[in-house]
């Protein structure tokens, strides 16, 4: 298959720019002509380009310190060819120390034959034609930083995807919502189960995924439409012929605008069980749909975004996901600047976040900056990267070495006793790849290692040599017919550590019934090592450290820690009476009793068998009691006093 | 939304079948059985869509013609992106005779749908000899796929 080059023109000369589109174009190459460095740059980060073509004097710029500074941070020599132009400065020092500078293939003077600028752009090697743009996973990232993306590049950049991790889903939604795009969205999990997301003019109308646990009784009770007086004797009734949202209606205890929101609710949850650690295909197709009722709109999307990236996405995927940019500048964009809240619970947990990113800090600077956890940080990072408000300067900064060597320090230990398998998962989390494409991960992850100079410390060149050779020697392995057999041993060691959790998780649950609150804890810690993504283990680790937080010398700072965890509990765990429990043993250390009564109330209206929740509701009552007769006592005796 | 339909015509073990409209939880594949069919040539040209309950269920339904000969032709996109992604969509012992590639010019802002059939555009060996494709004041449109996943499929 023939394929063309694609060729920049940074001139703003438009008779020259012209002239040499024409050109290109007639010779069967793509051609983007522009007289803005920065339209020049966002084209080159979206775009495998063979040739770059810089006029020296650019419009209040110059050319040359446009490629030095900016384009060869990105592309250095070797990777992008680039040939200087200039008409003015033609003398034979200046050409020299602008190829010396720029490490440009060639410096053409104006006035020049096209002949001379088309010798520059040959055709690609064979091997490039497979990608003739960036990987579609690398290309849904770059969006962070670009300076402007139209709803059909949205599209674009959704349609492009085939493999990506399942933690991305939320800014694929996210994107699509932004696109107004209508049409399905079908998911297919790695063991081929296939997912659906419907979406009509940028809402979401319908969910369908494997597992059709409806949960609509629990969310309806626990919203406080239904109790569970009404729902029970309907359930009991098996085989009738009217489904029971109907029935509820029919009789009088629902109404349909109640039992829309609880739909909705419904469809947030199934959305929220498409985000795993895993990795999925998905395709967009564009269909004609109608808006139906219920749905979910931006607004609403946007507070189950938050739930997600606060709930759903494990901080040791952010922590290599991060990495791409360790070295990028973040920079609140115009939307950012403009729809920037400080109510999201993420938010909440770093006043002054807004202000610090305006002064322009990498991700490293912003966790050093914050006395709050680091996966608090990185987790309200990416809820406003994702939300289009924060987006990251590639350029702009050479790496110091010691800002280079604790890089390398930190793959090093993302990679610390890995399997060859797990390193190829690392490195395509650090570099924005699938682990399905080992060389192309290779080549990107080696793009972010960088390249050691003769300068650089020992310590950082026995670093990098180090890691250089691990993850050639993992991706080498990807190739053999070992690697299968190494990936289903950890399969079978994954579902083994799975099966060790699930043990000492039924442990840990017997001793916080039995009110064994630091031995509970200490078997949590070890659920967590072994299984970090089991079902409510931050709600029974909040339950362990809030009973047990009496006795604690640090008694603030666990109930500090405490709301860290009730701040990152998946969103279908909302709906479970021990979310509520754990809520009211907070609000009860905290000392509001009436917020923790509320909260226990709400955890036996879900289920009424619900012990450990009964015994609190009675403490935590007479509490209530107690302060409110104080409370009228003080009115009392205040009233005898007050002035006539 | 155009809605779901199904026509098939049998000429002895060879079945015809012609889909259109979208394919989702209300396609009903069930009257049109394949059973006992040799052949099984599937028109898409008339599908606007498809789910996930509609994916689910043109597996369960072409399921029943693997191991058959089974020729898909005139694929329009949607079908082509599932023919891609998704094991048993396009049954094993099966092979797409044509399918659109949509094209595209970025300063028009034109949009195609260009028919690739084997023989001509590509072969059983998955070389692809894509057409110039101009649009109607004579620009030359670009594939607005990406190739390496769209044209996985010629690959298996």
């Amino acid at each position: 298959m023939a394929k063309k080059s694609r060729v920049i023109i940074l001139e703003d000369d438009v008779t020259v720019q012209e002239s040499l589109k024409a050109a290109f174009s007639r010779a069967g190459h793509t051609v983007f002509a522009t007289a803005r460095a920065d339209e020049a740059l966002d084209y080159l980060r979206r775009y495998q380009v063979s040739v770059l073509f810089v006029d020296c004097l650019l419009p209040a710029s110059s050319g040359v310190d446009f490629v030095t500074d900016e384009v060869r941070k990105i592309f250095p020599a070797g990777s992008l060819d680039i040939v200087m132009m200039s008409g003015l400065f033609t003398d034979n020092s200046f050409v020299k120390d602008t190829l010396r500078a720029t490490g440009a293939l060639g410096f053409i003077k104006k006035p020049f034959e096209i002949e001379e600028a088309l010798k520059f752009v040959k055709a690609p090697a064979v091997s490039a034609v497979v990608e003739n743009s960036v990987h579609p996973r690398k290309a849904l990232y770059q969006i962070f930083s670009r300076i402007k993306v139209t709803p059909r590049e949205k599209r674009k950049v959704i349609e492009a995807l085939d493999e990506i991790h399942s933690y991305d889903l939320p800014f694929v939604y996210s994107l699509l919502m932004e696109a107004q795009a209508t049409g399905h969205l079908n998911i297919v999990s790695k063991s081929g189960d296939v997912s659906g997301i419907s979406f009509a003019q940028g809402k979401i109308i319908a969910v369908d995924i494997v597992d059709q646990d409806t949960q609509l009784g629990k969310i309806l009770i626990q919203e406080g439409y239904l109790t569970s007086h009404d729902l029970d004797p309907l359930l009991i009734v098996k085989d009738h012929p009217k489904k029971i949202g109907q029935r509820l209606i029919d009789s009088h205890l629902l109404s349909p605008h109640a039992f829309n929101l609880g739909l909705s609710t419904q469809m947030s949850l199934r959305l929220s069980r498409t985000i795993s650690d895993t990795t999925c295909k998905i395709n967009f197709s564009p269909t004609d749909l109608e808006l139906t009722t219920p749905h979910i709109d931006s607004k609403t999307l946007l507070s189950y975004l938050h739930d997600w990236v606060a709930g759903k996405i494990s901080v040791s995927w952010l922590r290599a996901h991060f990495l791409q940019w360790e070295n990028s500048k973040m920079t609140l964009t115009a939307v950012g600047l403009e729809n920037w809240q400080e109510h999201p619970p993420l938010l909440q947990q770093l006043p002054g976040l807004k202000e610090a990113l305006s002064s322009k800090l990498t991700v490293h600077e912003i966790v050093a900056k914050f006395q709050v956890s680091e996966e608090i940080i990185l987790k309200a990072l990416h809820y406003v990267l994702i939300r289009g408000w924060l987006s990251f300067e590639e350029v702009g900064r050479q790496m110091s070495s010691q800002d280079r060597l604790q890089l390398l320090k930190k793959i090093d230990l993302q990679f610390k006793g890995k399997s060859k398998p797990e390193l190829i998962e690392v490195m395509a989390r650090i570099a924005g790849t699938v682990e399905s494409d080992p060389l192309y991960t290779l080549s990107e992850f080696k793009r972010i290692l960088g390249h050691v100079n003769p300068d650089d410390s020992q310590a950082l060149r026995d670093i990098y040599y180090k890691i250089h050779s691990i993850a050639e020697e993992a991706t080498e392995f990807t190739k053999t017919n070992d690697s299968n057999k190494v990936h289903e041993q950890l399969l079978h060691a994954e579902l083994e550590n799975k099966m060790k959790a699930s043990g000492f998780y039924e442990e840990a649950k017997v001793l916080l019934q039995k009110s064994q609150f630091a031995q509970a804890l200490s078997v949590l810690k070890k659920v967590e090592s072994l299984d970090p993504q089991i079902e409510r283990l931050k709600l029974h680790m909040a339950w362990a450290k809030t009973a047990g937080s009496d006795s604690h010398p640090n008694r603030s700072r666990v109930l500090q820690e405490v709301e860290a965890d009730l701040l990152q509990v998946p969103p279908e765990d909302k709906f479970e009476p021990i979310f509520h429990f754990a809520w009211g043993l907070y609000h009860k250390a905290k000392g509001d009793f009436a917020s923790s009564k509320k909260c226990l109330e709400k955890a036996l209206a879900l289920d009424n068998s619900f012990l450990p929740a009964r015994r609190e509701i009675t403490v935590v009552s007479s509490k209530v009691q107690k302060k409110s007769s104080d409370t009228d006592l003080t009115a009392l005796i205040g009233g005898f006093f007050k002035k006539r | 939304m155009s809605k779901f339909s199904c026509g098939i015509e049998k000429t002895g073990s060879v079945f015809q079948v012609k889909i259109s409209g979208v394919i989702d939880e209300d396609a009903d594949f069930v009257p049109y059985d394949l059973g006992g069919a040799t052949e099984v040539s599937v028109d898409c040209s008339g599908v606007k869509g498809i789910n996930s309950c509609g994916i689910r269920e043109w597996i369960k339904w072409i399921s029943a013609a693997s191991g058959k000969k089974v020729i898909y032709r005139q694929c329009p996109k949607v079908i082509v992106d599932q023919i891609n992604m998704v094991q048993g969509f396009l049954p094993s012992s099966g092979f797409v005779e044509s399918f659109f590639v949509p094209y595209f010019h970025e300063d028009s802002g034109h949009e195609k749908n260009v028919l690739f059939s084997l023989g001509k555009e590509y072969t059983s060996q998955g070389e692809i000899k894509a057409p110039q494709v101009q649009d109607d004041s004579g620009n030359e449109m670009e594939m607005d796929v990406i190739e390496a996943k769209y044209f996985k499929f010629l690959k298996k």
